[in-house]
């Protein structure tokens, strides 16, 4: 059995006690990612990998104008496939991008593409204009180097 | 103000059909490359490419060509090239593909490498000679190659390609 | 399933406030100091604002207060600050922090009126702000009776529960992070697995799907149940903690799962993301961090941050 409790934290106040001076950052680092274990009486490894995303997730929306057909799971990894032929060629095309949820009532997916191929995916993406004849626009909602970043999303928070 | 860098990409046109001779010719050429840009690249790979792309050289009788881009875009270029598979004039095709030779910051180098990659081409005609009065043509030609070099500081660059490969 | 514990801890989350329309200044005063900076540990965050284009304020509950200005507004402030580690060769983005249980921070002192009349007056500063109060020891006033001539109200976490059938769940091994082929998982499999579960993303991909080719890591398990609960809203680390220690407790008793795990989410336009390290947006502005806690009771921390951001300590 596995337990999962997701939460929304302000101000995160450290919950280990370890410290280590911080190594100076390079800015255009792209993601961090520190594993830490610890085993009960000491601390363990540390292992920190920088830029070392494999692959980046976006969230995004298709837009449409209303009535007309609705592209299923397949159409709509062909208009983005299409989108990136557009923009950049065959070279764009095979660029391997994932559909990994696709929602048909509300257009929204996940797609996954290989880090270096990141700008590509956007810009065909934001440059693509009509499907089937029809008007139409990709919103891209969110992107992150962690899938895990995308089942929440703080600007989505609504209350009451 | 820094100069704008360029790449020239040096490339020989190889067709089996001797007629495609006739149509090597700028816009043919400028025409099929971009052809092959949009196809593999994209619209944006022809936007890069498109900065400052011109044929600089052309040489109908040897088929070589002298491409110009800018230094950010010629990978696209070059990777681009080996796509293009005929040339249009007239209506009609011919099937042909480019061979890129050598990529330079400038056209001197580009001059220099082509003069000594005839020179090698010559040589190995030499060998494969198989009658008398061949190989004299071919040890005459390499000569008069030898000469123009000698002569390629002051002469045209133009010039002594036509010649030295004849 | 759950034992009642959890469930209570749960349940326990704690409420949060969101007061609309509160002037900075209301943050700094004597009587806010007193009453609940110095009583416990008091959280606030502005609502709806975003960190990359608009002003942003956190308090802190080591009582400093930290606001994050775009340029006019901190020259119109005249406050003391210190350009943002982000913003480039030319700085449109100010970080002031104000540390409100200084000793030399009280009525009578210069600084304490000079702050009080640059949110006051020089540039009244208003946000939607989100709060939070934490004390152990006796209860004074609220922050509800407080901020009752403000619009307050009082908001409790959103929960969901659900539970997952025959999951496919990679095999982790605790003292190995790397993960070796054919016996355990690495943690960034695991990293990315989580974040398929809780995507709803399908686990049982064939490499020449047309649509995508994510599969779970080699070598899984199927699972037959598994359990999944989402709290969303304003959680403060006490009570992270105290679901922390609960969620240990829980493998006191000889259980059949071999690992769980936690997941904290930071909110992206917090000014700030592990203590006072300074957060920016840039992609993503994700900043979370992930327990995995084995039945021996050895754990894996996992932090994961953007480019806009220090390296967690």
């Amino acid at each position: 059995m596995q337990r999962q409790a997701q939460k929304f934290c302000a101000l995160l106040k450290s919950v280990s006690c370890v410290s280590l001076a911080n190594p100076g950052w390079d800015s255009t680092v792209s993601s961090v990612f520190v594993t830490w274990c610890q085993t009960a009486p000491s601390p363990g490894p540390r292992r920190v990998l920088r830029r070392a995303a494999e692959h980046h997730y976006l969230r995004v929306r298709l837009e449409l104008p209303d009535g007309g057909a609705r592209p299923n799971a397949a159409q709509f990894k062909q208009l983005v496939v299409t989108a990136l032929r557009e923009l950049h060629g065959e070279v764009g095309a095979a660029l391997p991008v994932d559909v990994l949820t696709y929602e048909e009532k509300t257009l929204s997916a996940i797609l996954r593409v290989i880090s270096s191929g990141l700008v590509k995916l956007w810009s065909a993406l934001t440059l693509l204009g009509f499907y089937q004849n029809r008007r139409c626009a990709f919103r891209v909602l969110q992107t992150s180097p962690f899938l895990l970043a995308l089942s929440g999303n703080s600007r989505e928070l609504v209350l009451d | 103000m820094v100069r704008f860098k360029n790449r020239y990409v040096l490339c020989e046109v190889v067709s089996e059909d001797p007629r495609c001779r006739q149509c090597i010719e700028d816009r043919a050429l400028q025409l099929a490359v971009r052809d092959a840009i949009t196809r593999v690249h994209g619209d944006y790979g022809l936007a890069c490419c498109s900065i400052s792309f011109t044929v600089k050289y052309l040489n109908a009788y040897t088929g070589t060509v002298l491409l110009r881009c800018r230094k950010d875009s010629y990978r696209l270029l070059c990777s681009a090239l080996p796509f293009v598979r005929y040339l249009e004039s007239r209506a009609q095709r011919y099937p042909c593909f480019l061979n890129t030779l050598h990529v330079g910051g400038t056209i001197r180098t580009c001059q220099k490498f082509l003069i000594r990659y005839n020179r090698t081409q010559l040589l190995r005609l030499l060998q494969n000679c198989t009658n008398e009065e061949e190989r004299q043509c071919i040890q005459k030609s390499l000569l008069s190659c030898s000469l123009t070099e000698e002569q390629s500081h002051s002469a045209d660059e133009e010039e002594d390609d036509g010649t030295e490969t004849d | 399933m759950l034992p009642e514990v959890l469930k209570s801890t749960i349940a326990d989350i704690g409420e949060y406030y969101l007061v609309r329309n509160l002037p900075v200044h209301e943050l700094v005063t004597q009587e806010f100091i007193d009453a609940f900076v110095k009583k416990g540990s008091c959280y606030a965050l502005t609502y709806k604002t975003k960190i990359d284009q608009d002003n942003t304020a956190a308090l802190l509950p080591n009582g400093k207060l930290i606001l994050s200005v775009d340029k006019d507004t901190y020259e119109e402030l005249g406050l003391q600050g210190r350009p943002s580690q982000y913003s480039g060769k030319k700085v449109m983005r100010y970080i002031i922090t104000i540390d409100l249980t200084d000793a030399g921070f009280h009525p009578e002192s210069k600084k304490y009126n000079r702050v009080l009349w640059a949110l006051r007056e020089k540039k009244p500063l208003e946000f939607d702000f989100l709060l939070a109060w934490y004390n152990t020891g006796a209860e004074g006033s609220t922050l509800m009776s407080y901020f009752s001539k403000n619009q307050i109200q009082a908001l409790k976490p959103k929960i969901t529960f659900s539970t997952l059938r025959d999951l496919q769940c990679p095999v982790l091994k605790s003292n190995d992070l790397q993960g070796k082929p054919e016996e355990s998982c690495s943690t960034e499999e695991l990293f990315e697995w989580l974040g398929a579960v809780l995507n709803e993303v399908s686990l049982d991909n064939k490499s020449s799907s047309f649509l995508s080719t994510y599969c779970c890591p080699e070598p899984n398990t199927v699972v037959e149940k598994a359990f999944l609960c989402t709290i969303t809203g304003f959680i403060i680390p006490e009570k992270i903690i105290q679901l922390l220690e609960q969620l240990c407790c829980y493998f006191g008793e000889p259980k059949l799962a071999y690992w769980l795990t936690l997941t904290v989410h930071g909110f992206a336009d917090s000014p700030v993301s592990w203590r006072e390290v300074e957060h920016g947006f840039h992609k993503g502005g994700e900043n979370l961090y992930n327990f995995v806690i084995f039945r021996n009771l050895d754990y894996w921390l996992q932090m994961a941050v953007v480019a806009h951001d220090d390296c967690p300590p």
